[in-house]
């Protein structure tokens, strides 16, 4: 008898709309406007539907294009390129053509750039520096002998976090907070540092 | 990370779930915690198939709230009866309370989803208190929609004017 194969954490793709109550496949019937009730679990729910246009790819082929100005691209050979990749120089055409606003980039040199994260618009994972420098503030107070320490990285943080937040248009009024907090830390942690050295000379000297 | 400016929409947070959801000029992006990382995907509003928005209890919270009230009202009801500890008793209620509270508040306002569903990804917001600004976001979300999808729609052929009647022959 075969071994039952265990179970394994499953990662379930989005396939489209669902119901928003039960999460139950919505079949296209049911993806309409106004007050829909779901045939699954019978619960009601307000829906707007659109219907997106078709995005629609224009590729031209060596043959429809002049004698001249026809370059093939170097994946599709029947495929006019219509650029060039900014890293490799190889010509591209229109289906090959990965741009995200950076310039062009064959899908070889794309996918070697994105997993070095050196294109700024693929990006999609990133450190949240306001929350560390939120922590590091944390920890700095309940460890306040190690204040100035806490406070220095919260500080630089906070440095990081500001521009991000900056960048994004965000509120800054919380990175501010923790600014003041990390200042504060700074500088009650150096009065008990020095306090525990005076505190040591003076017993040292009795 | 992109630097474009964005507008909060609204958060996601539940159990295991801690998102935040903004705005961008052309599509809903979901920036999902992951410790001190931030994972972001987006909605572009040339995608969006569905919106929707409903209200519900959000069963899992109620019936922690519920039983936290509970647990915590009979220790406070055994120590008041059985043990005759006034002191203790009055603790746990006042533990009991919040819970409690959290719990009527939740029966009474309900939360409001608001659900973006696209081709290849969704986003799902959740309004505690302010139901007017779920209504807002709601349909905020559907009319950038109707914008983004519009100005995508290729452009109608200019009717093509009739051809004038030939005037009649100019009579001498």
């Amino acid at each position: 008898m075969l071994a039952q194969p265990t179970a394994r954490l499953q990662i379930q793709p989005y396939e489209g709309p669902t119901c928003p109550r039960c999460a139950a496949r919505l079949m296209a019937d049911w993806i309409r406007t106004g007050i829909v009730r779901c045939p699954d679990c019978n619960g009601d729910f307000e829906a707007t539907a659109f219907k997106p246009p078709s995005r629609e790819l224009h590729v031209e082929h060596v043959m429809a294009t002049g004698p001249i100005e026809a370059n093939a691209c170097a994946n599709h050979g029947k495929n006019a390129a219509v650029t060039a990749c900014q890293r490799c120089g190889l010509l591209i055409c229109a289906l090959c053509d990965m741009n995200v606003g950076t310039g062009s980039y064959c899908p070889a040199c794309f996918d070697r750039l994105r997993s070095e994260n050196a294109l700024q618009g693929a990006a999609t994972r990133y450190r949240d520096y306001a929350s560390m420098a939120r922590v590091s503030a944390i920890a700095g107070f309940l460890l306040m002998f190690l204040g100035a320490v806490f406070g220095s990285v919260a500080l630089y943080y906070a440095s990081k976090g500001f521009k991000q937040l900056r960048a994004e248009e965000r509120s800054i009024v919380g990175l501010v907070i923790v600014v003041i907090f990390a200042v504060l830390e700074i500088l009650g942690g150096l009065a008990l540092i020095l306090l525990m050295i005076y505190g040591f000379a003076k017993g040292t000297m009795k | 990370m992109t630097p474009t400016p964005r507008r909060k929409l609204g958060r996601n947070v539940g159990v295991m779930i801690r998102e935040l959801i903004f705005e961008t000029a052309d599509a809903i992006e979901v920036d999902s915690r992951e410790g001190y990382e931030i994972s972001r995907k987006r909605v572009l509003f040339e995608d969006v198939l569905l919106v929707t928005i409903h209200r519900a209890y959000g069963v899992g919270y109620v019936v922690v709230m519920l039983l936290l009230s509970i647990v915590f009202g009979i220790l406070a009801v055994g120590f008041q009866f059985g043990a005759h500890e006034a002191g203790a008793a009055l603790t746990f209620a006042i533990l009991a309370l919040p819970f409690l509270i959290a719990l009527i508040v939740r029966l009474v306002l309900k939360l409001d989803f608001v659900t973006v569903f696209g081709r290849r990804s969704r986003a799902v917001m959740r309004f505690a208190v302010k139901k007017r600004r779920a209504r807002e976001v709601y349909g905020h979300i559907c009319s950038r929609t109707r914008e983004v999808q519009r100005s995508m729609e290729p452009p109608q052929a200019a009717p093509i004017p009739a051809e004038e009647p030939p005037l009649p022959p100019a009579s001498e």
